[in-house]
């Protein structure tokens, strides 16, 4: 097996090839430079978002958006510019917009006539109008619900904390109790102790029995007064108990007052962020012609090798199939 | 590499009378894949798979133009295995470079198109020039050849009746899809099916032909043709109809010739339907069948699918090879499914696989060091291409017939050895050569066309 040696094969027929690569870029060029001239009409929607979870989110995929826009938004503009008398030719130069999703933003590009440059933007801005319109009520139905959120967590911190001042109250009302208390049980304990002392003095006839039955008395005094205490200990641990899981919930209803102010202040409506604007047509058609050119001088290397190859393989094949006939007879050896 | 650094006149002299490959007809393919991949846009816009925007067809045909410079390989290249993959790979690429410029995924699209570019250059350069052959250590003898012919209709016909035992239905095409998840082979059952009808049938296929044995060709397509209702795959009930046509474009044309047109006359006859349907002269259930099978599986699935692995692996992890089973357990791998079933399970288009470019590249290595993951490949074909050397063309295109199709949607490991390209190329290296001797002795020609 052998590669033909490329360069010797084109040198060979270098006339030719330079000739069909000079006439077919040069007829291509003058097409290109004959074509109309066009402009470009582009405008992007930022389609709504909110703090969703963690993470920021378009109300509507911005690739649903796109999709419908050639679907439903694209078809119904269109059926409200025809209705203000447009001409045929201009919905039919309007009817096919480029669209795609980048991100959260939608873009739409018309490439038209520079005269009817006005109808695009007319055609791109009723398509943002009907986009913005039918995401606006998600977005009013979303901003109340936050808003309702902010209300009810703050309604909810306001009780919270009425209720932590109630258990602080109540926790000093019954330290001062318990100090009341305790001081009262120290006086009796005292008296306690005198009525003991006065039994181991020699007591008047009678005067023993009243003695003791003050002391059993006192003792039963004290020993209501200790239980009374011990109760008013436990209702402060459970008061302070509940002050602390109450102070946590309004710790709590506070991130979360936190948390949705950060969703309404991170809410974006959707809205036009590029009007309908056209890129000037002598730039886009720069650019175009630019491109087309050196896909025009593409065609005309190959065209100026297909010439070669063309003309190389008649001058081989006269030699070659005499020969191929010979040896095997129905073989055409066709080859273009 | 061929022989350019050979210095001697004579040989030089020689060299410039070379027949050069097709060229115009490359020009007219190009044109008609485009022209194909529009219509696919249109009738299967429902699917999403490939789009098309006229506003973008300046975009389109800046990729395009390039890319279709790199025909002139093709044209100075001899015929080889390489050459046949070469040209399908090339047609591929020429549909993923249209169909990038509406992609609907947000992935970085120019570097995409540069890789695949690349990607493509560093597959056909080694496939197209590597041919040099390989020296023979052993050859078959006439006899050994004979008897090995046999045994593969008999391991054939073997194989055909196991698979029965498992699985036989006589459905229509439309239908395979209810059944298919039945479907539950035996592994060695799976390759040796695999084996058989993409590699060791063809083999046989070829040497028939080349001997002009026609009731064992046609044994042999009968044969294929029984794997259609065991395996239910459409590349089965395809190859023996696919297989006649490259004997018939092989008698007619010259080998280069015929592989181009072998894309290029059934995508044609796909747009041809497709005109006759938009003048309303043919109804599109007419069509739709043809057109279906033709312009849109076989050509434009293949080019989507790189679409499709350069979304994915724009956002998710690479493969780095872990994809390839016997390698799993040395490389940490993100997938715990095959590829084909990741790939179903996001974008719920069918188990998809893909090719070499998708999934040895993109998804193996990304798009920067993806050339480099295709060159390797391309040296492999290459290794065919040696192995092949001094087989006549058409005999190499006969039996390497099936394998250009499976390699569209298939990676090349997969291929290799559950297809069996590996066993071809082993056959290729031990046929012997002399068979063919008495039609090559009066070919002054230095390419080896029958």
């Amino acid at each position: 097996m052998m590669t033909a040696p490329i360069l010797q094969i084109v040198w060979l027929h270098r006339r030719p090839f330079f000739f069909v690569m000079g006439l077919t870029f040069l007829a291509l060029a003058v097409v290109i430079f004959m074509l109309p001239k066009r402009a470009t009409v582009r405008s992007t929607i930022e389609i709504g978002s909110a703090v969703i979870g963690e993470k920021q989110e378009a109300f509507e995929p911005p690739e649903n958006v796109a999709r419908r826009i050639l679907s439903v938004y694209g078809p119904a503009a269109l059926f409200a510019t025809a209705g203000k008398g447009t001409s045929p030719s201009i919905l039919s130069a309007l009817q096919n917009p480029s669209v795609e999703s980048i991100g959260r933003t939608v873009v739409i590009v018309s490439t038209i006539d520079p005269s009817f440059e006005n109808e695009a933007k007319e055609f791109q801005e009723t398509i943002a109008d009907l986009i913005t319109k039918e995401l606006a009520s998600r977005t009013q139905a979303l901003r109340e619900s936050i808003t309702a959120r902010i209300s009810l967590a703050k309604r909810a911190a306001d009780n919270l904390e009425q209720q932590i001042k109630a258990d602080a109250n109540e926790i000093d009302r019954i330290s001062a109790l318990s100090d009341d208390l305790q001081g009262q049980l120290q006086r009796q304990r005292a008296s306690l102790g005198e009525l003991y002392q006065r039994t181991g003095t020699a007591l008047q006839p009678g005067e023993g029995t009243i003695v003791e039955l003050h002391i059993r008395e006192m003792q039963e005094q004290i020993s209501r007064q200790m239980t009374l205490i011990g109760n008013l200990v436990l209702e402060r641990f459970n008061v302070t108990s509940d002050l602390a899981k109450t102070r946590r919930h309004y710790e709590a209803q506070g991130r979360t007052i936190a948390d949705t102010q950060f969703e309404q202040n991170s809410f974006s409506e959707t809205r036009i962020s590029l009007p309908p604007s056209s890129t000037p047509a002598s730039t886009a058609a720069t650019s175009r012609r630019l491109s087309l050119l050196l896909v025009a001088f593409a065609i005309s290397v190959l065209a100026g090798f297909g010439t070669v190859v063309l003309l190389h393989n008649i001058g081989v094949s006269e030699k070659d199939l005499s020969v191929r006939r010979i040896s095997e007879p129905g073989f055409a050896g066709i080859a273009f | 590499m061929t022989d350019l650094s050979d210095e001697a006149p004579q040989f030089a002299s020689m060299r410039l009378h070379v027949r050069l490959g097709p060229a115009l007809l490359i020009y007219f393919h190009i044109v008609i894949c485009c022209v194909s991949l529009m219509y696919v846009a249109e009738f299967y816009a429902h699917l999403q798979i490939v789009m098309f925007d006229e506003n973008r067809v300046y975009a389109a045909a800046l990729n395009i133009a390039p890319f279709a410079l790199a025909s002139i390989l093709f044209t100075f290249s001899q015929f080889s295995f390489g050459y046949v993959l070469g040209f399908y790979f090339y047609t591929m690429m020429i549909g993923y470079l249209w169909l990038v410029a509406f992609s609907k995924f947000n992935y970085d699209h120019v570097l995409a198109s540069f890789s695949a570019f690349g990607s493509a250059l560093a597959f056909l350069v080694p496939a197209l020039f590597i041919t040099s052959p390989v020296k023979q250590r052993f050859v078959l003898s006439a006899r050994a050849l004979e008897n090995l012919l046999s045994f593969i209709l008999v391991l054939a016909s073997a194989i055909i009746a196991v698979g029965a035992l498992h699985n036989f239905r006589l459905v229509g095409v439309p239908d395979i899809y209810n059944f298919r998840d039945e479907l539950a082979f035996p592994t060695w059952l799976g390759y040796a099916m695999g084996v058989t009808s993409n590699a060791l049938l063809p083999f046989a296929f070829a040497c028939f032909v080349v001997r002009g044995d026609w009731w064992r060709v046609a044994l042999v397509l009968l044969l294929l043709l029984l794997f259609y209702p065991i395996t239910l795959s459409k590349l089965a009930l395809f190859s023996p109809f696919w297989l006649l046509f490259l004997v018939v474009l092989s008698k007619f044309f010259e080998t280069r010739t015929c592989v181009v047109l072998s894309l290029f006359v059934p995508i044609s006859a796909g747009v041809i339907l497709a005109l006759l349907f938009k003048f309303n002269l043919l109804s599109y259930d007419l069509i739709r069948n043809y057109f279906g099978l033709i312009n849109f599986r076989m050509t434009a699935i293949p080019s989507s699918a790189l679409d499709f692995y350069n979304d994915f692996f724009s956002t998710h992890d690479l493969t780095y090879f872990c994809q390839i089973s016997f390698l799993k357990p040395f490389v940490d791998c993100p997938y715990s499914d095959p590829l084909s079933i990741v790939m179903q399970k996001t974008y719920h288009l069918g188990n998809f696989n893909a090719s070499l470019f998708a999934t040895e590249g993109i998804a193996s290595v990304g798009l920067v060091l993806a050339p480099f993951s295709v060159l390797a490949c391309g040296l492999v074909i290459a290794f065919g291409n040696r192995l092949s050397s001094g087989l006549p063309s058409r005999f190499i295109l006969l039996s390497g017939g099936i394998l250009p199709q499976t390699l569209l949607n298939v990676p090349l490991t997969t291929t290799l050895l559950t297809n069996g390209a590996l066993f071809l190329f082993l056959l290729w290296y031990v046929m012997p050569r002399t068979m063919f001797e008495p039609c090559q002795s009066n070919r002054p020609e230095m390419d080896n066309d029958v």
